[in-house]
């Protein structure tokens, strides 16, 4: 064997021990990577099996109707503030909102001859006026929120507090109104529960209500707003670069603006459902509805680092967070306690989003 | 940003955000992540051991009863009815008009709940 050779075969075994040390690095890296960026789904389908195991009960028939409702109840706020976070905001304002606007339409489809009538001479208004004008509300406080955000560059975090409080104030002071003295509102016409809770059909005798089928249309809706018009394209610009879109002449402030309008409206719908949907509504209506709709965002692949972001993965997010708290609930975790999971899993998913965006960098 | 030039050739690049002024290796990250996985489950492992939902009970100036703990799908085994002058216990009801009772013996819990206990005045003789 010449020298040349012993080198050459020197050389090549280091370049294949290089080959084989990098690719390994690589690959270890790979499974890393595989395994971080999913290991929210991967706790969750962990606890879903383990709950499964523990108590039957928990894939029913009923059960699983039960899930997909209030997944249902709790995507159209989801969907509102998908838009905030695709903006790298937030809008913790959505849960008071949807307390406001719930608390708006069940004082407006009370019954007539209810003994605590709120506005006792008033007789029950047609369904559509009343989703109008709590469409109306929620968008124009989506507005104030997209104005500030906007115009004044004030992060969304700040100007949304604010919002939440104050629009906390005006149902408190709403629920004062007459002698309704602050609380809840109660006894609803017959056609406002029936048009929410009515039974859409019924599978192996567990009724599907009819807020299941709004929800699919809010859904599609949203869809299209993201994925087929120019609004949507301009969200998703302004939301991964703002300047850039600004450049390529995008008009950075209405998209902002209306952005935070559509996600009004939603919670404007949501506040519609969730009145006759929990029949009894209270200043605690709405309390918390946005940690849950930003941790399902966050789960379904809606980024902080913005400009990312599908309508499906919200709908994955909302799902599975709702089976984990109907799971727990068949484990008889006390809902006092379901608060500090419920803020671990908020950090678990933050943690996991910024740890992808530092691997892609 | 030191070659702005670039970015305004290429196509919007992602400005990372609310992340954009992190700097933070990847390895940290894995460790963070790690940390926040291990208290998510160490809290629900815990709360899971310690569950139960609190049934408390109101009886609006009558006797006062012990709150229970009962666990999913189980009704409420109490036998001790609260007593208040000059009225009749008619039972317990999810809520304070008393208009939705809760029948102890049937009524199955999936929720913590508080009762209130429904009073019917005693006619004078």
């Amino acid at each position: 064997m010449s020298v040349e050779n012993i080198k050459r075969k020197g050389r090549i075994n280091a370049a294949i021990d290089d080959f084989k040390s990098k690719s390994g690095a690589d690959k270890r890296r790979a499974i890393s990577d595989l395994l971080f960026n999913n290991a929210m789904y991967i706790i969750i389908v962990l606890a879903i099996i383990y709950i499964a195991i523990q108590v039957p009960a928990f894939l029913s028939v009923s059960s699983i109707v039960n899930i997909i409702s209030l997944t249902a109840a709790k995507l159209p706020i989801a969907l509102g503030i998908g838009g905030a976070i695709v903006l790298t905001g937030t809008d913790i304002s959505a849960g008071r909102c949807v307390g406001l606007t719930a608390c708006i339409a069940a004082s407006l489809l009370q019954m007539t001859g209810y003994a605590n009538k709120i506005f006792p001479n008033l007789a029950v208004v047609p369904l559509w006026a009343v989703l109008l004008a709590v469409i109306a509300v929620g968008a124009v406080i989506g507005f104030v929120n997209g104005f500030f955000v906007a115009k004044f560059k004030l992060h969304p975090f700040i100007v949304t507090l604010s919002t939440q409080l104050i629009v906390f104030g005006l149902v408190l002071m709403y629920l004062m109104i007459g002698g309704n003295n602050g609380q809840t509102l109660s006894g609803l016409d017959k056609s406002y529960t029936d048009f929410v809770r009515g039974t859409l059909f019924t599978i192996g005798g567990v009724a599907v209500p009819k807020y299941v089928l709004y929800s699919i249309i809010l859904t599609a809706i949203m869809w299209v707003i993201w994925n087929k018009t120019k609004f949507g394209k301009n969200m998703f610009a302004v939301g991964s670069n703002e300047e850039a879109a600004n450049v390529s002449g995008v008009n950075v402030f209405w998209t902002i603006v209306l952005v935070f309008v559509l996600a009004g409206a939603m919670y404007g719908i949501t506040g519609f459902i969730e009145g006759a949907r929990i029949a009894s509504c209270s200043a605690n209506t709405g309390l918390n509805y946005e940690s849950d709709a930003i941790a399902a965002c966050v789960i379904g692949g809606v980024s902080f680092v913005g400009g990312t972001g599908k309508i499906s993965g919200i709908v994955i997010g909302v799902f599975l967070l709702q089976i984990i708290f109907v799971g727990l609930n068949f484990l008889s975790v006390d809902p006092n306690m379901l608060y500090v999971i419920k803020g671990l899993i908020i950090l678990v998913a933050c943690s996991i989003d910024m740890r992808k965006y530092l691997a892609r960098k | 940003m030191e070659n702005g030039k670039n970015i305004a050739e290429n196509k919007p690049r992602k400005t990372g955000g609310l992340y954009a002024k992190v700097n933070m290796s990847v390895k940290a990250a894995n460790i963070m992540v790690t940390v926040f996985i291990a208290l998510l489950i160490v809290a629900t492992v815990f709360i899971v051991k310690h569950n139960g939902f609190t049934v408390k009970f109101e009886t609006d100036g009558g006797s006062h009863i012990d709150s229970v703990k009962v666990m999913h799908s189980e009704t409420l085994d109490i036998k001790e009815t609260p007593v208040k002058e000059g009225y009749v216990f008619t039972g317990w009801y999810l809520d304070r008009d008393c208009t939705v009772s809760f029948d102890t013996e049937k009524d199955t819990v999936t929720d913590s709940i508080t009762l209130y206990a429904g009073w019917k005045a005693v006619e004078s003789q």
